[in-house]
Order: structure tokens, then C-alpha cells, then sequence
């Protein structure tokens, strides 16, 4: 493999780490379609297996009015997610 | 990954999984965005003061869920993909999956001029939820300010320190390693339960467009964590996310990606 290929493998991997765009930008473009494509197929096997449960987004994510009017006054718990 | 009966996960109408986001915006003029808010069509006043909700029709009725595949837009009764909030000198759009984040950005980018308002800040949370899950409600219990920023003052010191040791190493190779270990490192960590991406870092600023590029892969790299680990791969990581993407770039020809070498 070709150290220039490498490079652009790193780079990549950085921009997908970090979201800093170290990558050029048709690169980025595919790369977004093949994670779309890589998502899209977990949600394909998932319907197929009837697995997901499909809930209203008009009645699921009410806004909490009044974060609108206190912003950010709680502290919560930052839960790691463990492997 | 799939190899047996799943549990199922939240999603919403349009398909993606229920993650919740919210975009802040800067205010630059609020009586012309707030006038902007209640002139376009896709967009109703909600029941309290300084707040729209955000329907899947007229202006934004082509933004395409290719995620979905039985749902049929309905006129008389909308979808809402999110809700805008006014509150001083911010503008919070809040979305309950990532994809709705990624159609929402160049469609505001559109809709709402950068004198009106500009993308500061996205929220996010890197979870999928089950049934029987507690929901995130209140996003103020979720995003808090204080944590987030915090993480992310730190995520960009340390990335400036890896950006100024490459730029006075003394060999290519040399740069490359330290940005290699920087890199795996980071690929490696635990992702927070929630996370902040600023469009305001010096690398972002000048083009909006890489901005938002490089946010979506971001973004959606971490969907791709939070949906593998809950079909029981739970030690996928974000660099198993990144290995395998590249992958598919590099190496698939139906991305149309050449090997510029060649």
C-alpha cells in the first residue's frame, strides 16, 4: 500500500475521531454515504426482524419549556458507556 | 452482529433511531429571525412564547429519510421533525435523531440567513434507547452546559497540542506517528453518555460546507456505535466504526473512491 493511501486512511480515521475535517472534501462526501449505507442496513435487518418499535416523534420529544427559560440549571449524571 | 434475536430500540416515525440533538445558534438579529420563524410555512408558533414547531412540509417537504420506507407524508397531519426555542440570545433547535440534525442544518442554512443566526454548537446523546427505556424528556438534564463544555475545552487543547507537535516535528514520519497515536488513542476511548461538536474550532470556521461534512461523519459514525453495541456487539468502538468505514471508502469501487496513487 502506498504511503500516500496510508496518509489519507489516517486522515480519515482522525476526521471520523476528532470531527475536525483533516480529510479533503470528496473524500468526507463518500465517506458519509458509506456510513449512511452501513446505518441503513442495521435498520433494514431491524424492520426485517420486526425489532424496533416505532414511536410518535410528535408526541415523544416534548420540549422542555423550561429549559427555555433556565437553561442548563441541572447537573446530571454523565454516564460513560462501558464496553 | 446479528447472529441472534434482537431486542428492539426507539425509533421515530421517519425511521432513524430516537437519539436526541439540539443545534444551538448564535442570535444576531432577533426581531428579523423571529420574523423569518413566522414566515415560513413549514414552521408553527407552538403554545408558549418564543417557540415553532417544525413540520416535514412546504419548504423542507422534500427532505429525504432513505431510512424510511412505509411512512406517507400527510397535509392535514404534519410530522413534526423538531422544535425551535428562542431564549435571549440563542436559538435551540431540538431534533430526536441525528439524521433529522443532518437535513436540518443546510436546509437552516437556507432558510435562515448567517446575519439572522449562526450554528454554534451541536448536543447530542451517543445512545439508542429500548422500550421500557427512561427517555430523556427534559434535554436540560441531558445537556448540561457546564459538563459538556468542559469536555469539549479539553477535547480541543488536546488536539491543538497534537496539531502544533506535527507542525514542528522534524520528519513527515514523525508528524505522522504522533497524529497515529493521537488518533488511536482517541478511537479507543469510551464514548460519553453525551457529547458536544463545535462549528466554531479554526479548522471549521471558513467553509461551511467541510464544517458540516466533517460534523456528519462525526455524527453518524457514533450512530453507527450506539446501534452495533446495542445489537449486542457491545465491544464495538468507534475505531471498529472508523476501521470499517475506511474500509468501504478505500476499497469498495461503488463509492467510486480511485486510488490516487494509481
Amino acid at each position: 500500500m502506498s504511503t500516500h493511501v496510508t496518509l489519507n486512511k489516517l486522515l480519515l480515521k482522525t476526521t471520523i475521531t476528532t470531527g475536525f475535517p483533516e480529510t479533503d472534501t470528496s473524500v468526507m462526501a463518500r465517506t458519509a454515504l458509506a456510513l449512511e449505507i452501513s446505518i441503513n442496513a442495521c435498520y433494514t435487518k431491524m424492520a426485517m426482524d420486526k425489532a424496533a418499535q416505532t414511536v410518535s416523534s410528535n408526541s415523544l420529544f416534548k420540549l422542555d419549556e423550561s429549559s427555555v427559560q433556565q437553561p442548563e440549571v441541572h447537573r446530571p449524571q454523565q454516564m460513560a458507556i462501558q464496553p | 452482529m446479528f447472529e441472534r434475536p434482537q431486542k428492539p430500540f426507539l425509533t421515530v416515525d421517519t425511521g432513524e433511531a430516537y437519539q436526541p440533538i439540539r443545534l444551538t445558534y448564535e442570535i444576531h438579529q432577533k426581531d428579523k429571525l423571529i420574523e423569518r420563524l413566522n414566515a415560513m410555512a413549514c414552521c408553527k408558533k407552538g403554545r408558549n412564547a418564543n417557540t415553532w414547531d417544525w413540520f416535514w412540509q412546504n419548504e423542507c417537504a422534500d427532505l429525504p429519510f432513505e431510512s424510511l420506507e412505509s411512512y406517507q407524508q400527510s397535509t392535514s397531519a404534519p410530522l413534526r421533525l423538531g422544535t425551535f426555542s428562542v431564549c435571549d440570545q440563542s436559538l435551540f433547535l431540538t431534533l430526536p435523531s441525528f439524521k433529522r440534525a443532518c437535513l436540518a442544518i443546510p436546509f437552516c442554512q437556507r432558510m435562515i440567513h448567517s446575519s439572522l443566526a449562526s450554528l454554534q454548537y451541536a448536543d447530542f446523546v451517543n445512545h439508542v434507547f429500548g422500550i421500557d427505556s427512561q427517555l430523556p424528556h427534559n434535554v436540560t438534564d441531558v445537556f448540561d452546559h457546564n459538563a459538556l463544555e468542559n469536555r469539549l475545552a479539553q477535547r480541543l487543547a488536546d488536539y491543538d497540542i497534537v496539531q502544533t507537535k506535527c507542525e514542528q516535528a522534524n520528519t513527515a514520519e514523525e508528524a505522522l506517528a504522533i497524529l497515529s497515536a493521537y488518533t488511536e488513542a482517541e478511537s479507543k476511548k469510551c464514548l460519553p453518555y453525551a457529547e458536544r461538536h463545535t462549528f466554531q474550532h479554526d479548522n471549521n470556521k471558513d467553509d461551511p460546507n467541510t464544517a458540516f461534512h466533517s460534523f456528519y461523519i462525526y455524527l453518524r459514525s457514533r450512530e453507527l456505535v450506539a446501534i452495533r453495541r446495542w445489537f449486542s456487539d457491545t465491544g464495538y468502538s468507534l475505531s471498529d466504526a472508523a476501521d470499517e468505514t475506511i474500509e468501504k471508502v478505500f476499497g469498495n469501487v461503488n463509492l467510486g473512491l480511485m486510488d490516487s496513487t494509481a
